[in-house]
């Protein structure tokens, strides 16, 4: 058997004018091998990490030995026994099969979910008996997909690659508020489901960002955004990692305030010896469809803003309103926080009226945000006064990071077909799954639909962290070749 | 662009809950009740995606609201195409993708004693298109808000092509 050559070091060159003619059946293939870094150098099976450019940049932080295994196409080379130009056919082998492969509509949408060439392709050998083939198979965008090559020569002699399985990698970087009282403290449970579905995630270093008691307002988003942005520019293995680098902020509250909603009791009773008027808070949501409902007063949430706006006591009949100063009206029972509260109406003259108490209330807390358009996420480490568990936090990580890989897919774009459960705009904004809830609704905020669904790309935070048995094909299908 | 008669409903502050100019507001504590406002008119070229600009204001008895009324928009067309009157829950369609963490506190009981006198007010504009399967066709149609048991006054109006 002959010793390997890389080509150009080929005693018989690559002319075709240098080639020799040796009867067909003089020689026979010997090998299609996967490259493996060098020209030289083969791998059998092996993973193939398709979603990053063939560059040596993308090889530091992730494990990869070499560019020949980054990229959508894979290097291969083809051997004979003799050193001459013969011809050959070769081919992509899908190997398996499962539900997951990509439909006909996917197909049309996105070039790179069509594995290439399916069939037998005719290709020639240099003159030494080798050729290496760049560009010429195709595997597809999504994860935990196999294939092998197979050639064959005029005698009919087949030989075939190992089996190289397509898999997707990113960084991430934990950026924690400095002073967060707890933070999520092992994204184990995040890179094994993220792992499930064929997508290898490569943490960096934390990078801290200064503290923000609370991400509500517009100005605060900006400034936790321009926080985050300037904590990656100043470490250039961060900055190195775009884009296929995501970035995973923890706050503390990301509650949202509603200010000043009025809170009005009618047929009061007030005067000297009247019994103080306790009153519950309430509030139609910011959102349309968030209607009236209990609320909780914005206390204790960012220093130097409090709850309390302005009060009056309008009496019936033709009396003028009478303002109530700040010291007549309290929150009722707990000091930390509560959703009623309590004016102190024995200097009012005796009579009856109306209470019109307004007051800054908690519209909603949010467990994570994604900033559309950035590779920046946000988990809150505190919802409602109190620590968000680290599961709760392992799940907003898992939901986020699901968004910035497109889910939950739609069928639009060059992303795979539709999730059948998934809905956006019946109770939650954003693409969403409301596997295990009833199909159809036109409202999945209830807390019903919560403890029914079974999906961590549910619209709201729901104790699962892994994606359903509708999401997962979608998971495994999903281009990320474009990053973040 | 779509036009609107009159015209001030061409500046309707969606989702906004506090007053505008479109909205009505009735300025007297005894009254309950939801009352909205309409564009009389509707011109749109027929590629364009209605928006139906619903302006509105309630003051209503707060027991039922956080006992769990929904509002719902309610539209029957008077001239047109559409055959079966239609309604939608007013439900979240806009804003930002979060997860929200539920209230701890949502599913506590409601004391009816302690929400006997209270009364809730906030003003609401919608686009009704958001809430029906049907995108508006041209024709007439009247439509009304209910929320829980109280329903607004009727307001009818027209959807022309251009």
């Amino acid at each position: 058997m002959q010793d390997l050559q890389a080509p150009g070091n080929s005693q018989w060159g690559g002319h075709p004018s240098q080639t020799p003619v040796l009867p067909v059946e003089d020689f026979h293939i010997v090998a299609v091998e996967w490259l493996d870094g060098t020209d030289t150098k083969v791998i059998g099976d092996c993973d193939q990490y398709v979603n990053l450019p063939q560059d040596a940049k993308w090889l530091g932080d992730s494990d990869i030995s070499n560019i020949d295994r980054l990229g959508i196409s894979p290097r291969f080379r083809v051997r004979f026994d003799r050193p001459v130009s013969g011809s050959f056919k070769w081919r992509v082998v899908p190997v398996g099969g499962d539900a997951s492969e990509y439909s006909g509509a996917e197909k049309k949408r996105n070039a790179k979910f069509v594995p290439g060439k399916l069939d037998w392709t005719s290709a020639s050998t240099c003159g030494d008996g080798t050729v290496i083939m760049v560009n010429a198979a195709q595997l597809v965008a999504g994860g935990g997909y196999k294939f092998k090559v197979e050639a064959k020569d005029h005698h009919g002699a087949v030989v075939s690659t190992g089996v190289i399985t397509t898999k997707r990698l990113f960084w991430y970087s934990e950026l924690p508020m400095l002073n967060l009282s707890s933070v999520l403290s092992s994204t184990g449970t995040v890179e094994a489901e993220f792992a499930k579905h064929h997508l290898v995630m490569k943490q960096l270093a934390d990078l801290a960002i200064p503290h923000q008691q609370n991400i509500g307002s517009e100005a605060e988003v900006t400034t936790l955004k321009s926080n985050i942005s300037a904590a990656v520019a100043g470490n250039p293995t961060a900055v190195s990692k775009a884009p296929y680098l995501l970035r995973v902020a923890y706050t503390d509250h990301l509650a949202v305030k509603n200010p000043s909603r009025p809170q009005r009791v009618d047929g009061v009773k007030v005067g000297p010896g009247a019994a103080a008027v306790k009153i519950p808070v309430s509030s139609t949501g910011l959102r349309d469809g968030d209607g009236e409902a209990p609320r909780w007063l914005w206390s204790n949430l960012v220093n130097g803003e409090g709850w309390f706006v302005s009060a009056k006591y309008m009496p019936s009949g033709r009396g003028a309103a009478v303002i109530l100063p700040a010291n007549k009206v309290s929150m009722a029972g707990d000091l930390v926080r509560s959703r009623s509260i309590e004016v102190d109406v024995s200097d009012l003259p005796a009579g009856v009226g109306t209470l019109i108490v307004n007051v800054n209330v908690v519209d909603r807390m949010r467990g994570g945000l994604a900033f559309g358009g950035t590779p920046n996420i946000c988990i809150c480490t505190r919802a409602w006064w109190n620590t968000v568990g680290h599961h709760d936090q392992a799940c907003t990580v898992v939901h986020e990071m699901g968004h910035q890989v497109h889910m939950v897919v739609d069928g639009s774009g060059n992303q795979p077909d539709r999730v059948t459960t998934q809905y956006d705009k019946r109770g939650h904004v954003g693409s969403h799954c409301h596997n295990g809830c009833a199909s159809g609704q036109e409202d999945y905020s209830t807390s019903d639909n919560v403890k029914a669904s079974t999906c961590v790309m549910f619209g709201t935070v729901n104790g699962k962290v892994a994606f359903c048995g509708n999401c997962a094909p979608a998971m495994k299908k999903v281009d990320l070749s474009a990053g973040f | 662009m779509i036009d609107y008669i009159p015209p001030e409903f061409e500046y309707v502050p969606f989702g906004s809950i506090e007053a505008s100019s479109c909205a009505p507001y009735v300025d007297d504590l005894s009254w309950r009740g939801i009352m909205i406002r309409m564009p009389e008119e509707i011109r749109l070229e027929p590629d364009d995606a209605p928006i139906l600009p619903i302006c509105g204001f309630y003051q209503l008895s707060s027991l039922p609201l956080v006992q769990g009324a929904a509002m719902v928009v309610h539209l029957r067309g008077v001239n047109s195409t559409m055959v079966e009157e239609q309604s939608g829950r007013v439900v979240i369609t806009d804003g930002q993708n979060e997860p929200d963490i539920p209230d701890p506190a949502a599913n506590e009981p409601i004391d009816p004693e302690l929400w006997r006198y209270k009364v809730s007010t906030a003003f609401f504009h919608l686009n009704g298109q958001s809430y029906f399967r049907e995108a508006l066709s041209p024709g007439s149609y009247e439509l009304y808000v209910s929320y829980g048991d109280t329903k607004s006054n009727i307001v009818g109006f027209t959807v022309n092509h251009r």
